[in-house]
């Protein structure tokens, strides 16, 4: 529904830019070969989802993200609420996690697939390590962050430990624990379509790879706007997700 | 009946030692209505801490009545901010209190609603803190404190961040719910006439370390109202006060000036 209405706010720009694009190409000012005309990749994109091809290259891409995703979020809050028990563990892991967030994901896929084989086990699992690193970082800075005064006011009350962590660390980290959870998502797909561009034999990076090296100029512009689409709509998912889970954040817009 | 008895604190920093409290002793009867004042720095809020059992005292110890209702908290906190937790409803936090002692949902929920509607708040239960105003985020911690059932409560400053008029309007509200409730109040301020209008006694503690320079009886009637029935008498009261904080040459020199 937001999703709708932020399209439709800037719908009058993307108009004006698709017609732009249309009538260059029309009147060859873009070179046709390089920028086909949008009404061109319309067509394209139709015969596409009709012989089911889209379909099935973003489902391979979805099912990746989503499976890497997954099994990062949770090893990321499982990692998030062990290191918060121990301070020791916390200051002893913490250059670690900095090196290793540092390092571009991508270059550890040859690593990753050298332990788990060329297969989707490693390309999930860089998926994984990316969105637990992600998650791992933010919770933590959330955690440390929750006001004494919370803390206090619960203890004050009579609230033991489970108590304190049910009542006040966890919905003063949700805020941030969304926020995380939004970034680290399109994260994960960003990676998964830029292994299967590497080297996959499916899904939107292959499929973009795939059109790049045969020159099928069209297929691709399709297949990244395919990417961009998915993108877009589950960021405003995870928006509409978190109006609905954190009704006490204060929202400027 | 509360004492408090030989209390120090001391707070340990890389470079130095600073004395935050030092052989503070004071006892508040049971039911009666006590201010803490004294110049920024004296340990005021330590001394809440400690008294909340959330610091314990370097040494010395303090006394808390128990409590005559089943698993309530011994004393309740009310900040100056951060009062409310900004993830629970009005009603939600009005009843945290009663949360804790494993009061029914919808028992406690009633309850708060009772106390919110007194307070002009009863269309408000289901806002979020960040859509009140101060005034009205103060007024709920007031009233969650004084549901908690705790025996003693424990102010920290609570209208310190509000502008006069709402502050005098809250100050009344908080006398009137003192007088129908009669719970031990440990109001730290450093507002005198704030601790003038409110206390039954008024203690005066000493900057760093904080301890008692001097202690007040306030012995104007209750109900009391905004304006003293005896101005002199209330002004003779200030006036020593302001002398027992070492405010007496500054007096002089305001009045000399003008």
């Amino acid at each position: 529904m937001k999703a709708a209405a932020s399209l439709a706010r800037s719908a009058w720009l993307i108009a004006l830019i698709l017609a732009g694009w249309e009538t260059l190409a029309r009147l060859h000012v873009l070179d046709p070969l390089f920028f086909p005309p949008p009404s061109v990749l319309c067509v394209t994109l139709g015969s596409l989802i009709l012989s089911g091809v889209a379909e099935r290259q973003v489902m391979y891409t979805l099912q990746r993200t989503a499976i890497g995703f997954g099994i990062g979020a949770v090893c990321g809050f499982v990692a998030s609420a062990i290191l918060s028990l121990s301070t020791a563990l916390r200051r002893a892991s913490e250059p670690l996690i900095s090196i290793l967030y540092a390092t571009p994901r991508l270059t550890l896929l040859p690593m990753v697939m050298l332990l788990f084989g060329v297969n989707d086990l490693a390309r999930i699992l860089l998926v994984a390590l990316g969105t637990a690193l992600l998650l791992l970082i933010q919770i933590s800075d959330a955690i440390r962050a929750v006001n004494r005064d919370y803390v206090d006011m619960a203890v004050n009350y009579g609230a033991g430990r489970i108590m304190v962590i049910r009542k006040v660390y966890l919905p003063a980290c949700l805020p941030q624990i969304f926020t995380a959870l939004r970034i680290s998502f399109s994260r994960a797909l960003v990676l998964t379509i830029s292994v299967e561009l590497l080297n996959c034999d499916n899904g939107l990076g292959s499929m973009i790879w795939n059109a790049w090296q045969t020159f099928a100029i069209e297929k691709l512009y399709v297949s990244i706007a395919l990417a961009g689409a998915l993108g877009f709509l589950f960021q405003e998912l995870f928006d509409g997700l978190e109006k609905r889970l954190v009704p006490w954040r204060e929202r400027t817009s | 009946m509360l004492r408090c008895r030989a209390v120090s604190h001391t707070y340990q920093s890389r470079a130095s030692t600073i004395s935050a409290l030092s052989n503070l002793s004071f006892d508040v009867r049971r039911g009666e209505f006590v201010s803490v004042i004294g110049p920024s720095g004296c340990g005021k809020t330590t001394l809440l801490h400690v008294l909340a059992g959330l610091l314990p005292p370097a040494s010395g110890r303090v006394e808390l009545p128990e409590s005559e209702l089943a698993r309530a908290p011994r004393t309740s906190l009310v900040f100056q901010e951060n009062s409310m937790f900004p993830w629970m409803t009005v009603v939600q936090n009005a009843a945290f209190g009663l949360e804790m002692r494993g009061v029914e949902r919808q028992d406690r929920e009633r309850r708060a609603s009772v106390m919110l509607e007194r307070f002009g708040l009863g269309s408000r239960g289901r806002d979020y803190p960040h859509q009140l105003s101060t005034g009205m985020k103060q007024r709920v911690a007031v009233i969650r404190a004084f549901l908690s059932g705790a025996p003693v409560l424990l102010m920290d400053e609570p209208f310190a961040a509000l502008d006069r008029q709402s502050r005098m309007k809250v100050q009344l509200e908080l006398m009137d719910l003192w007088e129908s409730e009669r719970a031990t109040v440990v109001f730290v301020t450093h507002d005198v006439d704030e601790a003038l209008l409110l206390s039954d006694r008024i203690v005066v503690l000493s900057a760093q370390p904080g301890t008692v320079v001097a202690e007040f009886r306030v012995p104007m009637q209750r109900p009391r109202a905004l304006l003293p029935e005896r101005a002199d008498q209330a002004l003779e009261l200030k006036r020593e006060i302001f002398g027992a904080l070492g405010l007496s040459a500054e007096l002089t020199r305001c009045a000399w000036a003008s």
